[in-house]
């Protein structure tokens, strides 16, 4: 819901917009303009702390898988990862590698889930000029068809896999509670061969779009894998240089606390803000791409570095491609585990770990007494993250379109900020935007 | 926050009216459709319980020739515990319910639901909605006592009508405002 007061000639022009929806969570935009510059502008949550790192301390470290999956309903198992391999990693816990392709498996159905509802649901709704999905639906009802089976295969593989794709049950420190046979994967590889197809033309589709002329100077960080495009393993790297153990993580990313935001902002030490998610990572591992996505990419002529974040939609779209691709070769090669977790003992010991979510790399801190207690946990989200550098990113835009009327500058505001598919819910929950003018413009 | 262990359902798909209840049992009265779910399961009627985002409802009535949905609801113009009840055939009516369901927790909700179920020809040929007016919404706060009692009214009435009706036909209605 949006009110505006109409700019009268040597006044101020006020726009006020109650929620922002199409993003997860809560928090509010202001933007307060003047003499055709930008006075100021903050991405405020004030969604309450969450205190999930406080619930957990006490907590039996195998509880942290479960309790932080409730962080959220869109990427449960990002945080299932994260916490589970942080945990072996401090018990020093070796995984079968079936386990390890499984779990792979598992979160490819969960990026296909996401980057679909991202994609149709969320995001492309900004480049056609429509409020919502379901305005947008009425016109692309075939393309949002697609959209509703792609999500719910992605959906049926955290069911098959998870026991229910909202929350899953299976995943357990050092393996998972029940693995499924190569009988129970097989329905899953006709219903994938149909979204590897739908994926493409996804990516066919988002290419269409009209796309701001923006580009930004970013430092992409993501994890990248000498083998393998990044989901579950690898180093932090970034476009700038870092190349580092997850362990070294809090040494060079810090967050801080800001007056109007209840979710800390992450920045890197002595250099500011940098962009975790798809385009990182499509940036910093293209080479790992399977040759389908690949050529998906070509095709819709994204080449690496891609640093027009608006164009981020169409990487989804090619991050499909891969883990349609990638979730196919994974059950063509699976074979149940001899056991389904390997057996471990408990000792005091700090692990960290981080995985890739659907929104970017999620990084999680562990410190376990010797009778396996939490002592102390941090748990860094992609949102987190990103938010100094989507507010970044509005400094750059937003003088490109001042010239507008405020209810564009409005629309545009909010669909740059889509650009990072922000989960204001796991950073600490509808976002408000205020855009304030206090000269003449329009 | 849900159950950590899912529950048994049964899934019963054409002949039978499908009972879907919807909410977070965390968060005060929206806690009201799962609370309906375990009434109506202690009563022998089978009823899903979902959490009430459009995509989980749009795969769960596919199919489903008749279904009845379960949720908080608050208008601000009723008395907490007010038992609200919308028809919706063919998907026509969702906007009424739309209109005075106001804002939802569950992001893409029930009345996007019935919206894109109508364009993408995925809607059950009649709904039944019934709103349980809330009082709060705070975490962890338990349903208050109001909407406790209208739950346990609403399971009866749909659990009785539920063992009374033929096979393939929905259990009967609860007068509206009850």
């Amino acid at each position: 819901m949006s009110t505006t007061t109409p700019a009268a000639h040597g006044g101020a022009a006020k726009i006020h917009v109650e929620t922002i929806a199409r993003v997860e969570g809560e928090g509010a935009l202001h933007v307060r303009l003047k003499g055709g510059r930008i006075q100021d502008l903050k991405l405020e949550i004030p969604e309450p702390p969450r205190l999930f790192e406080a619930f957990l301390r006490g907590r039996r470290a195998e509880e942290a898988v479960d309790i932080t999956a409730r962080i959220c309903g869109i990427c449960p198992i990002a945080y299932q990862m994260s916490a589970t391999h942080a945990i072996e990693r401090a018990w020093g816990i070796q995984i079968d590698p079936q386990v390890r392709a499984l779990r792979r498996l598992f979160y490819c159905g969960e990026w296909i889930e996401s980057h679909a509802l991202h994609i149709y649901f969320l995001h492309a709704p900004d480049f056609l000029g429509y409020q919502d999905a379901l305005q947008m639906a009425v016109k692309f009802r075939p393309e949002v068809e697609r959209a509703l089976r792609l999500k719910k295969i992605g959906n049926e593989m955290m069911r098959v896999l998870g026991g229910r794709e909202i929350h899953p049950v299976s995943v357990r420190v050092g393996g998972f509670y029940h693995v499924p046979s190569k009988s129970d994967l097989e329905p899953l590889v006709e219903q994938l061969k149909w979204a590897l197809e739908a994926s493409v033309e996804t990516a066919r589709l988002v290419t269409t779009l009209p796309f701001p002329d923006f580009q930004q100077d970013y430092e992409f960080v993501s994890l990248s894998h000498p083998d393998e495009y990044p989901l579950n393993e690898g180093r932090v790297v970034s476009s700038r240089g870092i190349d580092l153990d997850v362990s070294e993580y809090e040494d060079h990313f810090l967050e801080q606390h800001v007056r109007h935001s209840n979710a800390l902002h992450s920045v890197l030490r002595e250099r500011g803000s940098f962009h975790v998610g798809p385009l990182a990572r499509f940036n910093l591992n293209y080479e790992k791409l399977p040759a389908v996505a690949q050529e998906t990419a070509r095709e819709c002529k994204l080449e690496a570095p891609v640093r027009n974040p608006f164009r981020s939609i169409i990487v989804r779209a090619v991050e499909l491609v891969f883990a349609c691709a990638e979730a196919l070769r994974l059950i063509e090669q699976y074979e149940p585990p001899p056991r389904t977790w390997t057996p471990y003992e408990r000792r005091a010991g700090t692990g960290m770990a981080a995985t890739e979510a659907p929104r970017g790399l999620l990084y999680h801190r562990y410190t376990i007494d010797e009778n396996g207690l939490i002592l102390a946990s941090k748990i860094v989200p992609p949102t987190a993250q990103n938010l100094k550098r989507i507010e970044d990113d509005l400094w750059g835009y937003l003088p490109q379109i001042l010239d507008a009327p405020v209810e564009e500058i409005t629309w545009r505001a909010e669909q740059a900020i889509r650009n990072y598919d922000p989960c204001i819910s796991c950073a600490t929950h509808c976002l408000r935007v205020c855009v304030e003018r206090e000269d003449d413009i329009r | 926050m849900r159950h950590a262990l899912p529950e048994g359902v049964r899934r019963t798909r054409g002949r039978h009216t499908l009972i879907v209840c919807c909410g977070n049992a965390d968060r005060g009265d929206d806690g009201a459709g799962p609370a309906c779910a375990d009434a109506l399961r202690l009563l022998g009627a089978a009823a899903r319980c979902l959490p009430g985002d459009a995509f989980t409802l749009l795969d769960a009535w596919t199919g489903q020739p008749k279904v009845i949905v379960v949720d908080a609801i608050v208008t601000g113009s009723a008395a907490p515990g007010t038992i609200h009840r919308f028809e919706i055939k063919g998907g026509a009516g969702a906007e009424q319910f739309e209109a005075r369901l106001g804002s939802s927790t569950h992001g893409f909700g029930i009345a996007e639901a019935f919206r894109l179920g109508q364009i993408t020809k995925n809607v059950p040929e009649e709904a039944i909605v019934y709103g349980i007016e809330a009082a709060s919404f705070e975490w962890g706060a338990g349903l208050s006592g109001e909407v406790h009692d209208a739950v346990q009214r609403l399971a009866t009435t749909l659990a009785h009508e539920a063992a009374q009706a033929p096979r393939d036909s929905a259990p009967g209605k609860l007068a509206a405002g009850q």
